[in-house]
């Protein structure tokens, strides 16, 4: 899995992950939460929009960032997930906890 | 190949991180071999079968020469999956729930592998784990 992080005008990161986010991937995308945070961002959109597969050990890593986030005041927020993406957040009822936004744009704009 | 059998794969030494590239790679040619088999049964089955491996891979107490193999079939309205593993026998609930905490990071997968099936099992037979997948097919909506 590959991360590339950017930066938007009002401070936020947004992450865009491409491949599988399994087991592997994990501690990619947690350091990358980090140091965003680390950067100052207060908002972490992750855009998903090229992960073809996720499995548990994935959707672990996304709550693993999303409460690095929370515990420093801060957010994490999903957009543009693939079918099996977003079938695994539905079955896991995750979908509550990480609501699939359609755009990146629509999560960096989300109260 | 037995004639009811549409396509087989069979991914052995599944015991890396690393083998869950090759489980992909033994999805994909399946589905080339069985393109009948309709988009959503894929994507379950898969997440599935790949919940399971990266479960025995990450989790299964491992003993002198601990080896992993997983089997994938595709017949007439069925997919199935045979993972067996030469670990101990581990306790498991396979009608647990999920986390009751939100931002637990694990415990979802095996509540996630049984819901994107139709019928998940596990036994012990003194040697082996032995896990079974079932997911049934239609063509008709």
């Amino acid at each position: 899995m590959e991360v590339r992080t950017r930066t938007e005008p009002g401070g936020e990161s947004v992450l865009s992950l491409s491949g599988r986010l399994t087991m592997v991937a994990g501690n990619a995308l947690q350091t990358a939460v980090d140091a965003a945070s680390a950067g100052g961002a207060r908002l972490v959109v992750v855009d998903l929009h090229d992960v073809e597969f996720m499995d548990s050990s994935g959707l672990g890593a996304l709550v693993g960032g999303l409460r690095s986030m929370r515990a420093v005041g801060g957010d994490l927020r999903i957009a543009r997930p693939g079918a099996q993406v977003r079938t695994v957040l539905e079955l896991t009822t995750m979908d509550r906890v990480l609501r699939p936004h359609e755009t990146v744009e629509d999560a960096l704009g989300a109260s | 190949m037995p004639p009811d059998l549409r396509a087989r794969a069979h991914v052995e030494h599944c015991v890396t991180p690393a083998c869950l590239e090759r489980l992909h790679a033994a999805f994909a040619d399946l589905w080339r071999r069985a393109p009948e088999v309709p988009d959503e049964d894929r994507l379950l089955f898969e997440t599935a079968v790949v919940e399971i491996a990266a479960n025995v891979i990450e989790h299964t107490e491992r003993r002198e020469s601990f080896d992993a193999d997983v089997r994938l079939r595709v017949s007439p309205g069925l997919l199935e999956a045979d993972v067996v593993d030469s670990g101990a026998f581990v306790p498991l609930d396979l009608d647990g729930d999920l986390p009751a905490d939100d931002l637990a990071t694990a415990g979802r997968g095996l509540p996630l592998a049984r819901r994107a099936v139709h019928e998940l099992r596990h036994h012990h037979d003194g040697e082996h784990n032995h896990w079974y997948l079932m997911r049934r097919w239609s063509t008709v909506p």
